[in-house]
Parts: C-alpha cells; sequence; structure tokens
C-alpha cells in the first residue's frame, strides 16, 4: 500500500480502535517501535498530537526522538493527523 | 451515566469541539478553566489530548483532573464522562 493510500484510507473516517501502523508513516519498523513505548493505538499518537497543540515541529521532533521516524515519515504522520483532525476534531 | 444530561453536555457532545475552549468541557467550571488553562490546557482538544495520552483510562484521567489540576472529584467525573461519551461519537 502506498503512502498516499495509507493516508487516503486514514483520513476518510474514525480512528476507533485502528493499530498505530494505520498511521500513514508509520510502517512495520515504526509501528513496532512506538508499541514498545506504549502507543498501541492511533488514538494514543493523536493524544500527544493534541497535548502538543497540533504544532508540527514539537510533534515531528517528538516522533523522530520517540522511535526514530526520519524527515519522510513524520511529515507523512504529521499530515495524515492535521488531516484527520481538520475533518473529525 | 445517568438518565438526565445537562445542557452542556448535550450541547458538547452534540458536534465536533473543534477550538472550543476547555470552559465549554462538561464539569469545568470557570475556576477549573482557569486552572487549566494556567497549566496549559487552553483548548478542550488538549484536554482530550490528554485523555487519549492515559489510554482513555477513566479512573487514571480523573485522578490525574484531581491530584494535578485540583477538580473535585464530581468534577473529575464529569469530565471523564464528557470526554467519553466524545470520543464514542467523534473518534
Amino acid at each position: 500500500m502506498t503512502t498516499y493510500q495509507k493516508h487516503c484510507d486514514f483520513v476518510t473516517e474514525p480512528m476507533g480502535e485502528k493499530p498505530v501502523g494505520c498511521l500513514a508513516g508509520i510502517g512495520d519498523v515504526l509501528s513496532k517501535k512506538l508499541e514498545d513505548m506504549g502507543f498501541h493505538k492511533a488514538y494514543m499518537v493523536l493524544g500527544q498530537f493534541l497535548v502538543m497543540k497540533k504544532d508540527e515541529c514539537l510533534f515531528r521532533e517528538w516522533l523522530q526522538d520517540t522511535c526514530g521516524a526520519n524527515a519522510r515519515q513524520s511529515q507523512d504522520c504529521f499530515d495524515c493527523l492535521r488531516e484527520w483532525c481538520d475533518t473529525f476534531l | 451515566m445517568t438518565n438526565y444530561i445537562s445542557t452542556k453536555l448535550r450541547t458538547f457532545l452534540g458536534e465536533p469541539m473543534g477550538e472550543k475552549c476547555v470552559a465549554f468541557v462538561d464539569g469545568v467550571d470557570k475556576d477549573l478553566a482557569i486552572r487549566l488553562m494556567s497549566f496549559g490546557f487552553d483548548k478542550a482538544y488538549v484536554l482530550l489530548g490528554q485523555y487519549l495520552l492515559m489510554h482513555k483510562k477513566e479512573d487514571d484521567f480523573q485522578m490525574w483532573l484531581m491530584l494535578r489540576c485540583g477538580a473535585t472529584q464530581q468534577e473529575a467525573q464529569k469530565i471523564s464522562i464528557c470526554l467519553r461519551e466524545w470520543c464514542s461519537t467523534f473518534i
């Protein structure tokens, strides 16, 4: 599945109990690292995004520090959550 | 959850929270809102973020509200219920 498809799939419906790996930018490796840190569900990463007041720099830096996401991955994840919030929050 | 739903709760649950101030969350009165804002929880969605970070565990969240933010038990319960119900509809 492409990142674009993953993004579209995520932002077009409520996230419910989707696993963290459903987020655009979060593949198998990052997913495992996030789960090891306690972030099993996409809504938990959303929680982090929200307490950081949806700040792009803060969130992307957190993602990079927490699970080693690169610039592309953190951008994809940020864009995914931002668009989801624009629609559902 | 009791059968009675306050107007504040019904209003909050009826739509996305968007950029609503934290004071719109059911259970948050003026004094608590000021304290929450002083801690950085100025918007309802920021408080929602804390709830989600605590894995939506209501007991833990209520305890945090009481110990960290000075909420009463009743306030903490109302806030927790409000966010739980909002999540069940919109998340």
